[in-house]
């Protein structure tokens, strides 16, 4: 059964037209990756299923119902969470603090309630020990990892990943990639944008390719990795 | 002996002004909105509790019971309704429409209450007093507002620091987009910060009423002292704005028994002296 479902959705900013007549699919407990040049409309996706920005047409859907018009914090209580791109910690806040709001209001529950999923979700992330950190003053990498914890501590359905693994060192991106595989076996659908390809072909079952706000490719990873098209886009070199 | 007295008088007055500036600095923390019409609000609980008191014939102190919740239920509903359409990357059209509501507040007030000076009954609590020793003694009821300050600004602090609320406050204080995501519905936390703010203001409204007269015009002065003593306390700090409070009290007062006439004027020189000095005020945030 599909989770998340976009039909014919389309966005512009004045004449740049950065999603249009774009239509997919993710179902329930599956890994998608997206991969595209930059400024294809990625992260614009991200941001019309999250509800950050809305589609001028075309509808989107969430476990079957439309949620097109419903605001961005009613679609994180239903089960949409998403990691930034560029991190975006509270970072007048602690570590454990920056969880426990998405906790307590991502999933309704009284705070006392968060604190064992929290300390549970800083345990996977490897960040417990920065628990009483102010988030401003994490390195990059542990920015990631509290985007990651964050998300997860909505106690999402789906999971939005934007180019995560970017600016790490491969042991790091390699820690990330068993995160995530771990996530996912808890049930938890992923969407996962990335520029990082193996370490996305390691995790995903399926590919979307985007370029100029348009899905030109949908499949198999390996074999959507090796068409003509994703071959022209990346390595600049024209099908015969 | 004197000037002890003086001394303690400002920082009793300074409790007032620290009620004046809580609102103010809450709802600039939470949402970077500087709200223009902060004194004409607090005018407004005076005004609000004039009516009732004269109504009822109840003590204003009782008459608090009504006018909080009201102004709460005001705040909320002006955000809700109005100032949530304002915010956003521009910081001017919140200045404009608060600065329009701070003169359709005055006018409203002129056109029911008239231009009168009027002064909410204090009864015996107006010149009650204490005697701490001989030639020296302070009032009860300047007391009272010191020590409601100091409940209120203890409250704020745990209400922030220590409740889900509170996290949702900071949150959306640091990145309302990213709140959004973790489920926090910023229209509602800013309604309900400023619904905090204007319970705040209707009780420095009605401490106002009681302690001097008030009439429609004096609502910007009092915007004002509140915007003076949250700039000596620093940006942000709750324990800092009752500090820039007393500070602009003491100076008032001693300035006034110094050059009398000038205790206005002492206060604004203290003030900018202060901004000199300490652009960021006394106690600014850590992290910003």
């Amino acid at each position: 059964m599909p989770q998340i479902e976009l039909h014919n959705a389309r966005k512009s900013f004045g004449s740049l037209v950065v999603t249009d007549d774009f239509s997919m699919h993710l179902d329930e407990g599956e890994a998608l990756g997206v991969i595209g040049p930059n400024g294809a409309g990625k992260t614009t996706l991200f941001n019309l299923i999250t509800g950050g920005l809305a589609p001028d047409s075309g509808r989107i859907v969430f476990d079957g119902a439309d949620i097109t018009a419903l605001p961005a914090h009613e679609r994180c209580r239903r089960g949409i969470g998403r990691s930034y791109q560029i991190p975006h910690p509270f970072i007048g806040m602690t570590v454990f603090e920056n969880l426990l709001v998405g906790a307590a209001f991502g999933t309704g529950k009284p705070e006392s309630q968060c604190y064992g999923p929290c300390a549970e979700i800083l345990e996977k992330t490897g960040l417990i020990g920065k628990a009483n950190t102010l988030a401003g003053s994490l390195s990059l990498l542990e920015r990631k990892r509290l985007e990651l914890a964050r998300a997860l501590a909505s106690d999402p359905k789906v999971l939005l990943l934007d180019e995560i693994a970017g600016g790490l060192t491969e042991e790091e991106c390699l820690a990330l990639v068993d995160t995530i595989r771990e996530i996912r076996a808890g049930g938890v659908s992923i969407v996962w944008i990335e520029h990082i390809v193996h370490a996305l072909l390691s995790v995903v079952d399926r590919l979307i390719v985007i370029n100029f706000g348009v899905k030109i490719d949908d499949g198999d990873p390996h074999t959507v990795m090796n068409s003509t098209q994703v071959q022209e886009i990346y390595m600049g070199i024209s099908a015969e | 002996m004197d000037w002890v007295n003086a001394v303690i008088q400002g920082i009793l007055v300074g409790g007032l002004y620290a009620l004046f500036a809580t609102g103010l600095s809450l709802i600039f923390g939470v949402m970077r909105l500087v709200n223009i019409a902060h004194g004409d609000l607090i005018v407004l609980s005076s005004f609000l509790c004039l009516a009732i008191v004269s109504g009822l014939g109840l003590h204003p102190l009782i008459v608090l019971l009504i006018v909080v919740p009201v102004m709460f239920a005001i705040g909320y509903a002006l955000q809700r309704g109005l100032l949530n359409f304002t915010l956003g990357p521009d910081i001017l059209p919140p200045l404009l429409v608060t600065f329009g509501l701070s003169i359709v507040i005055q006018n409203a007030l002129l056109e029911i209450f008239s231009a009168d000076s009027q002064k909410l009954p204090a009864g015996a609590l107006q010149t009650a007093s204490l005697q701490i020793v001989e030639g020296l003694a302070v009032g009860v009821f300047p007391l009272i507002v010191f020590a409601c300050a100091i409940v209120v600004i203890a409250g704020l602090q745990f209400l922030f620091y220590r409740t889900a609320l509170g996290s949702a406050f900071r949150a959306t204080s640091d990145d309302p987009d990213t709140a959004r995501l973790m489920g926090i519905d910023n229209r509602h936390i800013f309604a309900l910060a400023m619904a905090i703010s204007l319970a705040v203001v209707a009780l420095a409204g009605v401490f106002l009423g009681m302690r001097t007269s008030f009439d429609p015009s004096i609502g910007p002065g009092r915007l004002i002292y509140a915007f003076e003593a949250v700039i000596i306390g620093g940006l942000g700090s709750l324990w800092g704005t009752l500090a820039g409070g007393i500070i602009l009290g003491v100076s008032q007062i001693v300035g006034g028994k110094l050059f009398p006439g000038a205790d206005q004027l002492a206060g604004h020189v203290v003030f900018l002296i202060l901004l000199v000095v300490r652009p960021r005020g006394l106690f600014p945030r850590a992290v910003d």
